[in-house]
């Protein structure tokens, strides 16, 4: 399954920095999965937990607030 | 004096020097925790700044409340200071920064509201008779994110509720261990000047040891769920980035300030220890002196 750089960062350090093949986000519009290719995107997040599913396996966050970017095979997620 | 006097004084002067050397040493390593957290702070700052850049080609960021010139209202001060002393000039540099912003602008006390983290900016303010509309004592030197965001919620709302026209932070900038500069910054309202700023404020100090910030050409995004709703996320985060920031440059600041204060206090220590013992050394001297002259004196009369 192709991969994306996924960064998830908060003001105390990268919590994810990696290739990933897929991320769940509670985007405030709905929850929503992101794959690599993704159009460009900036949403914000509310509370849930984020997954990032990479070949190593899944890795859940916690996130109370956030703004989401994808752009050019990139996301990064600030909580 | 006599010798038993002495003998106590270095002695005590002992212990003080065992006690200023092991906050020297603790000070270092709260100052080296404090800029390690100031480096992992600035990716997140990279981020939201590119978030927000690529945005403003898209929507307008001038009519949000936080970036809106011409408020009505009181000037508020956001004073990062200390809760504990022994840390030299400290203190004292960030106060005396805000008492020549207040006398060069010419600021009734009415005009000004204050904003505390940290006692003695409290203090400050307290025995000065200004208003103070929040105040946040012992912030833990590894608050957590969370935790923060809480304070600058506050420090937001402050601002939103329509009472304040302009926000300036005093806080005291960290260049090296010999070093810091107290600064006063206008914070708010939120320009592109400002927002610049932040970031490059946080790439400067960090300059040495972070990777370069990069900055992306921005790409046309589909924003969910609307940008009003994004932009009132972001500019929120940059605010509470940057006073975060400034927090962890003041804590960086404060214990390199301490650590050189104890450092001196441990020098002095020394030298007074070596002048007390050579004072004690002439005393004892003396007094054998003065004893053996007596039996000597006494022997001479016996004869």
């Amino acid at each position: 399954m192709k991969s994306f750089h996924l960064v998830i960062t908060s003001l105390e350090g990268a919590k994810f920095d990696g290739e990933a093949e897929s991320v769940t986000v509670p985007g405030s519009a709905g929850e929503m999965t992101l794959l690599a290719d993704h159009e460009p995107l900036v949403s914000t997040l509310r509370k849930g937990t984020i997954m990032a599913r990479s070949k190593s396996g899944e890795q859940e966050f916690e996130v109370a607030r956030g703004v989401l970017e994808c752009s050019g095979g990139n996301v990064t997620i600030l909580i | 004096m006599a010798l038993k006097h002495i003998k106590a004084k270095i002695l005590s002067v002992k212990k003080t020097s065992t006690v200023t050397r092991a906050m020297q040493a603790v000070s270092a390593v709260k100052m080296r925790k404090a800029q390690e957290r100031a480096i992992q702070a600035r990716p997140y700052a990279g981020a939201a700044f590119q978030i927000l850049r690529a945005l403003s080609g898209s929507i307008e960021v001038g009519n949000h409340p936080l970036t809106k010139e011409g408020r009505k209202g009181k000037v508020a001060i956001l004073v990062i200071t200390s809760d504990k002393g022994l840390a030299g000039s400290f203190n004292s540099a960030v106060l005396k920064k805000v008492d020549n912003f207040i006398r060069g602008r010419n600021f009734r006390a009415a005009d000004l509201e204050f904003i505390c983290l940290g006692k003695r900016g409290y203090e400050y303010a307290l025995s000065r008779g200004y208003e103070i509309a929040y105040h946040r004592l012992n912030v833990s030197d590894d608050i957590d994110t969370e935790h923060f965001r809480e304070i600058t919620d506050h420090v937001l709302s402050e601002y939103l509720g329509e009472r304040v026209r302009e926000m300036y932070a005093a806080y005291t900038n960290f260049k090296s261990i010999f070093e810091q500069h107290a600064q006063m910054h206008k914070i708010l309202p939120l320009s592109e000047e400002i927002i610049k700023h932040i970031v490059e404020d946080m790439e400067f100090a960090l300059g040495r040891y972070g990777k370069e910030l990069e900055l992306k050409a921005a790409p046309a995004y589909t924003i969910e769920p609307e940008a009003g709703e994004v932009i009132n996320e972001l500019l929120p985060i940059l605010v509470n980035t940057a006073i975060y920031h400034k927090m962890l440059e003041s804590k960086a600041s404060e214990h390199s300030a301490r650590m050189v204060a104890m450092k001196s206090a441990t020098d002095k220590a020394k030298e007074m220890s070596i002048l007390l013992t050579r004072k004690f050394n002439k005393v004892r001297q003396a007094a054998i002196t003065r004893e053996v002259s007596e039996i000597t004196s006494g022997i001479e009369a016996m004869k």
